[in-house]
């Protein structure tokens, strides 16, 4: 289940337990958080991979610091996003000290428009736009795997090729995707 | 599956493609080892406080069981300090009318004020000073331009004689 489909009650139940340290609650939240604060850094950060990695790391400590009870998804996540923001640039300050000013100059700008637009429709407009510009082979082997939902194994006998060579064309693909998307990323901050 | 939700699985691969493999679980055991860390600290920081508390009121209960008895207060040794009268040879003493005042008082005294006296001597001519002598017999004898003699020529005027 994705975190934006987390009923109230549920995050009510889930801040609440970890609040307590319920290492669980901790559990869940990682599943269904990790990933979504890893895509909202990568848009912060403007594409930066190992400073959206450090950020993330800062960000779930300090929820472990200052977590409390939230009575809404909504309220959780925009929690969330303000210290995934304040770790982005605590972590860019500490790494560029002397540049600091300059550093905060661009980051504000780039968070300021991070704030408001959802970073997983930009993402998604990016990987659309990204999907758009590939081969046509590899497009449609991207969508048979995840808009047809085939298996890797139904896609192998069709092509005729082992299911070890198709994993790898999924991987050089989705790899290409990925430098796409941060690139245009990093050109939009 | 909804098309949104196809999207969000490819971009969650997508994204997490050439993220080192034990990025994730690394995340979450250092999650969870602060998770453990908080709840010692605050485990720790909860008994302290019971603590605290306990001691508190086990000492509110011994003082209104066992009210403390004042302490002996005692009084320290006392230093005696014997004094003994001094021989009379060595009292300077003092009496009255021992010694004698003098007062002065405006009328006890006058004042005497001197001064430069102006012209203390008379420059008198020839004429005159054979005038002074009144008909006695005398003679004025020259000596030099500023040096002359005045002779009394009767040996009686020699001592001296009133001039009128």
């Amino acid at each position: 289940m994705s975190a934006d489909a987390q009923p109230s009650e549920e995050i009510a139940a889930l801040t609440e337990h970890m609040t307590g340290g319920d290492e669980g609650a901790y559990r869940m939240f990682h599943q269904l958080y990790f990933q979504r604060l890893l895509r909202y850094l990568l848009v912060v950060t403007g594409g930066r991979e190992e400073a959206a990695r450090e950020a993330l790391q800062l960000t779930l400590l300090r929820v472990v610091r200052h977590v409390r009870k939230f009575n809404s998804e909504e309220a959780f996540w925009s929690w969330l996003s303000v210290l995934a923001r304040s770790a982005v640039v605590d972590e860019t300050r500490k790494r560029h000290r002397y540049f600091a000013f300059l550093e905060r100059l661009f980051q504000r700008a780039q968070i300021e428009a991070a704030i408001n637009p959802d970073p997983t429709a930009r993402l998604q407009e990016l990987l659309a736009l990204n999907l758009d510009i590939l081969p046509p082979d590899e497009c449609e082997l991207i969508k048979r795997k995840y808009f047809a939902r085939e298996s890797v194994k139904e896609i192998a006998a069709d092509v005729g090729v082992s299911e070890k060579a198709i994993e790898s064309q999924l991987v050089r693909i989705r790899r290409k995707l990925k430098v796409g998307i941060l690139a245009q990323l990093n050109d939009e901050t | 599956m909804k098309p949104e939700q196809e999207y969000h699985v490819l971009l969650d691969d997508v994204l997490t493609e050439s993220v080192p493999a034990d990025f994730e679980p690394a995340l979450l055991d250092g999650t969870l080892r602060a998770v453990r860390r908080r709840r010692r600290s605050r485990r720790l920081a909860r008994g302290l406080s019971v603590v605290g508390l306990c001691t508190a009121i086990a000492l509110a209960l011994w003082n209104s069981l066992w009210p403390r008895t004042p302490a002996k207060w005692v009084r320290p040794a006392l230093n005696i300090v014997h004094t003994r009268p001094l021989p009379p040879s060595m009292i300077v003493r003092t009496k009255p009318d021992g010694v004698a005042f003098i007062s002065s008082s405006a009328a006890t005294y006058q004042s005497v004020e001197t001064g430069a006296i102006k012209d203390p001597f008379k420059e008198i001519d020839d004429e005159q000073l054979l005038a002074l002598a009144g008909g006695r017999r005398v003679a004025l004898v020259r000596q030099a331009p500023h040096q002359a003699e005045l002779i009394f020529l009767d040996l009686a005027d020699k001592d001296g004689f009133p001039v009128q």
